[in-house]
This record gives C-alpha cells, structure tokens and sequence, in this order.
C-alpha cells in the first residue's frame, strides 16, 4: 500500500503495519515482463495469513516462473474495511499496491469455514461481482484451493474453478495453460475453466456439473457437463518430496505474526487414521523429506532470516522416521547459535526423555498433548491409539523435568460419546495431578497445573465420521456444564470452545451448494471475521439461513445412511469411500486400526506410488 | 578456536539508525525484533541475555511512536571482544531495508539517562489551514495548552506547555494541489519522567491552526519526524 496516499487512515487505524508491506523476500517483478499477474488472498488478517505455510510455499512456487508475477492479499480487519468502504479505496495486492480487480487470477486459499464470510467482504472490496455467473470476460478468474476445497460446494456459486489437493505443481500449470490460451487467442473465460478442467488434473469447475435433489433434499446425483469432463476430480500431491519445491526465503513481516519464526515441513500426510480427522485422510499417503536437504533448509533459512527459533511442522512430528537423527543433527548448531526448537505436535505415546531434554535446550515451555477423548473406549472407537499409560508416561517425564503445566486437548461430542467419557476426561487431569505427586525430581517450588481445553465435534467429509450427526448445542452445553461439574479441583483448568461457532461451521464443512445463498445473505447482513469471537454473530447467521429458506440442522443433526450420494462425492481424495465406511463400522464396536507402519488398512492412497509411499502396503 | 570464543571481554557499541518512511508505522515492538533479526543475519557477536530465554540485548534510547519517523535512533549492545565498529557498521547496513539505514556506529561514552530533550520537525499539510497560521502556532504558547493526556495513573487533562522547551516555525508555503504547508520545529521533553509524545502537539494545535483532519486519501496529513536528541546540558546526545 502505497503508505504516503493513505497515511492519514493508516495513522487512525489499529496495526498499521499490516498494510504497508515492503517486508524482506518479498518478490517485486516489472509488470510488463510478466503474462499473468495472480493475487494470493489469505481472507484471515495478515497476522493469522503470514503464518500459513502453505501460501509460502505457493507463493515461492508461482514466482519461481517468470511470465507469473504472484502477489500477496489479506483480509482488511473491520476499522480498515470501514475505511475502504466509506472512501472507495479497492483491495489492494500487498507489493505493488495495485487494486486487485486488474489481476489475471485471483486466489483464495480456504483454511476453515468459517473464513467464507471473508472471502466475499475481500471481493466486495475489491470491486468484483461476487457470483461467478455475474463476473465478465474482464474481471479476473476466482480460485479456490487448501483443505476445505474438498467440499466448497457451500461456495460454488461464487467460484470460478477450485484446486484439489498440493498446490506447488499444479498452479504454476494452470498459470501456464493461461498464458498459452491468452497468447494463442483462444481464450475465453469459459474456454480456459473447460481446458483447465479437462486437460488438467487437480481442478473442479462446480459450473460444468449439474446437482440433482430428491424429495427429502438429499442429493440425488452430480452429473458432469459431458463426457470429457471428470465426474470424480482427482487430488493431486507431490510425489517426491525431497525434491519438491521449498522455499528458504519466507517473506519476514516486520510486525509480529502468529508463526514468527523458521517452519521446516519434516513429512506431509499422516500415519495415524484418527477416525474424525480430515488432514489425516486428505493429505495420504504419508511421504518424508530426508534429514539431509531438512538440515539444508534449516541453516539456509536462518542465513536468509535472523529468525532464532525453529518449528518442526507436521502433523505428528514424532511420527518421522528419523525423528531422533533429525533432532539430533539440528541440535548440534541450534544450540551453538542459540536457537530454540520447538516440536509444535507431539504424541504422548512416543514421548521420550530424550525428546524431552532436546526441547528443553535453550527456551522452555509447557507441554501440550491431544488425548481427544477421556477413555479408552472412545480413544478406540476414533482410532486415537493411545492410552492412559501413554499419557501419565509422558507427563512423568514432563514432571521429571521440572515441568509443572500440561495442556491437554479433548473433543466432546465425539460419535458413540456418554456421560461416561466426558466423566473421564475429568479423572484422567486427576490422574495426572496424581502422577505429579508421584513423580520424583518435581518441581517442588510449584504446585502443578493441568489446562482442559475441548473443541466440539464437527464431522467432517473424506474422515470415517461423515457420515455422523453432530450433536445440538443444548447437548453441547449439557456436556460442558457436565464436565465443568465433575472438575472440583483448583489445579485443573477447564476452557471450552463456543457450540454457536461449532454448528455454523459443521452446517458449512458438509454443505452442497444450496448454502451459497445464505453466505450471500449473512454477508449482507455484514458478517465478516466469523473465525474470531468479538466478531461471530449467532444470531445474524440464523436469520440469514431463515431468510434463504435453509434449516441448517439438516445439515449437521442428520445422521447419513453409507449409501447417500454425498456432495463432495465429485472429489476423489484418494483415500477410498468403502474404506471410510469400514472404519466407521468398526469405531461403532470400538475398534482400532492399525497404523501405516504396523499394518496397511487398504485405504487406497497406495495408488499414488504403491511401494515407495506406504511402508506396509497391502495389495487389494 | 576462533577469536570470538576466546575473548571474554565485552564491548559497547551504540548504533544510530534512521525508520522512515513505511517503516513509521511498525511498533516500538516490531522495531525491537527487526533489530534482532537484523543484527543475527549480519553475523554480529552479539552479547545475549541470561536466562531460559536467551535473546541478543538491545537497548533502545527513546520509544518511537507509531506514525512518527526519525532520523535520530539509538540502540545499544555489547559484542564479545574488541568493537570493530567499522565493520559492524558494514554488516549491519548490507542486511538494513531502506527504511533503516545504519548512520553511525561508535562507542558510547554517554547514559541514555542523561537524555532530556528531542526535536521534531511538523509538517502540517491541509487545503484549509488558515493564512495566519504560523502566529496561531506561536500565540497558542501564550496561553494553557490543553490536551486529554494518557498517564500510568489514567487520561487526564494537562497542559503540555511545560514540556515544550520551543516551538519554532520553519517554512509556510503552498504545496501540490492547493495544499499549504506550516512546517514546525519541536523541541519536547524527553527524559523518562516526562516524555512527550510528538502527537500531543499535533491535537493542541491543528483546530488553532485550521488544520482540516480530512482523512480521504489526498485531503489533509501531517507528517512527523525525530530529528534530533539533546542531554541536560543542551548539547547534541551522543
């Protein structure tokens, strides 16, 4: 933003600095030696975008051709947006400054839901029709793309086309095909969405399919325009990940960010199959980077930073292979040059003492580990794999070392969930207390602490518990309250997460595209920030489903039958439908599964390399 | 065993520095950790603090508010063994935006307790400020100059008169697109007991003035900028 134009509104606004832009790395290129000019929105405020790891890997990668000149957007918090409004001023691309309506492709990546309403207050800034069917062969082509692509049919009517799954390949080919079909001259708005989508793989244009209902508003059937046309669109990954690209140059905010510090991305996917979680089904199979090009990374990126503390991004670090050499060799000059590591998911049933001492070198602080459910048998019924001996292990260990607080994550509402099981998420931080007691070496000086925090259930497409309701927010409450009654101790701190925010978002992850007419509405109605507590109104979202003539509980009270057409069904995630239904069966008898490494459930990622991607692959 | 390792001296070496332009707008905060950065990348040996949390130790003069630039900024660190100052310098500068050049670095023989006064230069930018202006500027001394000022103990009215040591115009002209222009030259307190901040004058004196405070992009601004510090005796902080 061009600083002198608008200084007199960025000294009445709150943190100006989100705005000015001219960070360290950022990519500056001449607009006339590129052919496609792309803005990257992150439609959460810059704190909370400078933070995703995947826009720096995208932006990187898009930059890296030099016909493609990709520019970064964030969302104006509300006193700046107020601003914009009332003195005409468009949305802007954080390095040039050029409103982003001129732009060729403009991109949303879509991080949770309850971001939507952001995404449209940013094209109404920005001086684009929000529906895809009112935008002209001018106004720039709209994208989607991150994990709730996988069912954006709640914002199909305000796409152009989505991208399904890794983005680091298959963006950079779209820019292309763009720019071959503008300098060939056969493009049209239309021409390209059709190209990108059937030449393409990894793309979705929700415009080239046609969705039937039956009588009780259940899908009927998704048919595709015509034949050329995928009727399943298939994710894309990268198959190599020691060699995919990674960017060790992060653009560095001058005001601090959520995640203000080097991210190394050790292995992407999941091992685990926990029955309610979608990153650990879409993001299959699960491919490692090795310690060598890891090691690499990381002494690149402190030269090009100054950063002085290192995380360890995955979804469960522990679950790397080569944790122990890893941490070991990054160690070895962390210390040296006074860097803090810090390994942000850890599982309490591979913690270690080791791990623990590695942590602890040269900046401490408190330990967090996500039980997700207060027994045993419900731990089995999502696939949790761990146990109670796990949890009190790693809590010893934590207290051996001088530690005193745990923080511990649970969900309640979790399918097959009684009285019982919250009762115990209750005992299991009394547990705890006790092993603190129990545990020589203590930190005597201070009495423990253990903080309960849980997030309400909210089933998800592509993860065995689709299928599942979601209970009410009076049953939401009753549990909390339940679970607050049964804590009476003053060393265990409860937190739970609003039910309100809970059931719009749960309405929004399994919605078909009927609900673009109620995002347009409550976007009327001026909602925006949704994901944030001071901003999120309940009320505004209920008359604004009332006013598009939507019961939102049909979306999240109704328990689906295996056999339902689902709207997400035109996406091929890679992970098999009959193998989420199998582990749904066998969450109903508590059953676990095994993980990747000890045995190959057959989920059907294995289609993306067999042998060299899944340790154990079972052949079907 | 490098030199580095081996020196068990410590040595200070204050940095003055410029934050201008975009950079105006990051926070005392922000700055502190752009510094850090800064100083890591350029490979200085610096002194860290103590501690769980070990960071290099910087020392700042003066806080900078947000909005204000300066051409004036001191910080101070220790490296470990001899100060090469030259060399820092040249460090420092190859890893500096812009918006931060290194102007000097030497070692310092003054406290940052000793400074009292800083200088800033206003400029007032407005399409309605009023053709007698500079007098408005210059009688509102005469009499109680009265804003709502934050404390520690809550906002209170006070008349700020008493920590403006001089108030002296510098130019009125007329600028681009019907704009006139009162620039202003500041001298304020500055010492830790009675800092204040170049804002507060901004607010006593632009309804004095016929300042618009029209905040659409190309109607009214005011630009603010540290020029210099001064200690007790009056003379230039070092």
């Amino acid at each position: 933003m061009d600083y002198k134009k608008y200084r007199s509104i960025l000294k009445r606004v709150s943190k100006p600095a989100r705005y000015t832009g001219g960070e360290r790395n950022q990519v500056i290129k001449d607009k006339s030696d590129v052919k496609c000019r792309w803005a990257f929105c992150f439609p959460d405020t810059y704190e909370v975008g400078m933070s995703n790891l995947g826009v720096r890997l995208l932006y990187g990668s898009l930059n890296e051709r030099p016909d493609v000149w990709c520019e970064r957007v964030y969302a104006p918090w509300g006193d700046m947006a107020d601003m914009m409004k009332k003195y005409s001023i468009p949305l802007m691309a954080h390095e040039s400054g050029d409103p982003i309506s001129e732009f060729d492709i403009v991109a949303f990546t879509l991080q949770y839901e309850m971001c939507y309403t952001n995404v449209l207050m940013m094209l109404e800034l920005a001086g684009i029709p929000l529906l895809s069917s009112e935008r002209g062969e001018d106004d720039p082509i709209i994208i989607g793309g991150g994990p709730c692509s996988y069912n954006a049919e709640p914002m199909a009517d305000f796409f152009d086309i989505f991208s399904i799954g890794e983005g680091e390949e298959a963006l950079p080919e779209l820019a292309a095909l763009y720019i071959k079909m503008k300098s060939d001259g056969s493009y049209t708005k239309a021409a390209f969405l059709y190209a990108a989508a059937t030449e393409l793989v990894g793309f979705y244009v929700p415009s080239l399919y046609s969705v039937d209902y039956n009588e009780d508003g259940t899908v009927s059937s998704i048919s595709p325009r015509d034949e050329k046309v995928p009727s399943r669109v298939e994710k894309r990954i990268i198959h190599d990940f020691d060699t995919s690209y990674f960017s060790t140059s992060p653009v560095m905010p001058y005001t601090e960010v959520i995640q203000d510090r080097i991210m190394l991305e050790v292995f992407r996917g999941c091992i685990r199959g926990c029955r309610f979680c979608q990153a650990g089904m879409i993001y299959r199979p699960v491919r490692d980077r090795g310690v060598d090009t890891l090691c690499r990374q990381a002494a690149e990126m402190y030269k090009n930073t100054g950063y002085d503390e290192i995380s360890l991004t995955s979804l469960a670090i522990d679950d790397y292979t080569n944790v122990d050499e890893l941490t070991d060799a990054l160690i070895k000059w962390t210390d040296e040059s006074k860097i803090s590591l810090s390994l942000p998911s850890l599982r309490a049933d591979s913690f270690t003492e080791e791990l623990m001492r590695k942590i602890s070198g040269v900046r401490s602080s408190g330990l967090t580990f996500a039980p997700e459910a207060g027994t045993q048998r419900l731990r089995d019924a999502i696939n949790k794999n761990v146990y109670e001996k796990d949890i009190l292990n790693a809590v010893h260990i934590a207290f051996a070392a001088g530690k005193s607080q745990v923080k511990l994550y649970f969900m309640i509402g979790l399918p097959t969930e009684t009285d019982e099981d919250i009762i115990g998420i209750a005992e299991l931080a009394k547990k705890i207390i006790d092993e603190y007691y129990k545990t020589e070496g203590r930190n005597k000086k201070r009495p423990p602490q253990v903080t309960l925090s849980t997030a309400c259930f909210i089933p998800k497409p592509f993860t065995p518990f689709q299928w599942e309701a979601q209970v009410s927010r009076e049953e939401f409450m009753r549990r909390q309250r339940l679970l607050s009654e049964n804590i009476r101790d003053r060393r265990i701190i409860y937190h739970f997460h609003d039910s309100d925010v809970s059931f719009i978002e749960a309405v929004l992850a399994r919605g078909d595209r009927r609900l673009s007419r109620a995002l347009l509405e409550v976007h009327k109605m001026g909602a925006r920030f949704d994901a944030w507590d001071e901003c999120f109104d309940y009320d505004m979202w209920r008359a604004a489903f009332e006013a598009a003539g939507i019961d939102p509980s049909f979306y999240t009270a109704r328990e689906r039958d295996s056999g339902e057409a689902l709207p997400w069904d035109v996406i091929d995630c890679g992970v098999d439908k009959r193998y989420l239904a199998r582990e749904r069966e066998k969450s109903k008898r508590s059953e676990p599964s095994r993980n990747c490494r000890e045995g190959c459930s057959a989920c059907g990622a294995n289609k993306y390399g067999g042998k060299i991607l899944c340790p154990k692959l079972k052949t079907q | 065993m490098s030199e580095a390792q081996n020196a068990v001296t410590l040595s200070p070496v204050r940095v003055k520095f410029t934050k201008t332009g975009s950079l105006q707008f990051i926070s005392h905060l922000d700055l502190m950790r752009t510094m850090t950065r800064l100083i890591l990348r350029a490979d200085v040996n610096v002194y860290y603090t103590e501690g769980f949390n070990p960071k290099p130790k910087l020392v700042f003069a003066l806080p900078l508010s947000v909005g204000t630039e300066s051409v004036c900024e001191l910080v101070d660190f220790k490296v470990w063994g001899e100060a090469d100052c030259g060399k820092i310098k040249e460090a420092l500068t190859r890893e500096a935006p812009p918006e931060i050049e290194i102007l000097e670095v030497y070692v310092p023989s003054t406290k940052f307790r000793d400074i009292a006064y800083a200088e800033y230069r206003i400029d007032f930018c407005s399409k309605t400020l009023a053709s007698d202006a500079p007098l408005a500027a210059a009688d509102a001394m005469t009499q109680p100059l009265t804003v709502m000022k934050r404390s520690k103990r809550g906002e209170s009215e006070c008349d700020i008169r008493e920590y403006i040591k001089k108030l002296e115009m510098i130019c009125f002209d007329e600028i681009e697109d019907g704009h006139r222009r009162l620039s202003l030259s500041v001298t304020l307190s500055a010492d830790p007991e009675m800092y204040l901040n170049p804002e507060y004058v901004v607010t006593a004196l632009k309804d004095k003035i016929g300042y618009g405070d029209d905040i659409a992009p190309g109607e009214d601004y005011y630009d603010i900028m540290r020029l210099r510090i001064f200690g007790a005796d009056g003379g230039i902080f070092r």
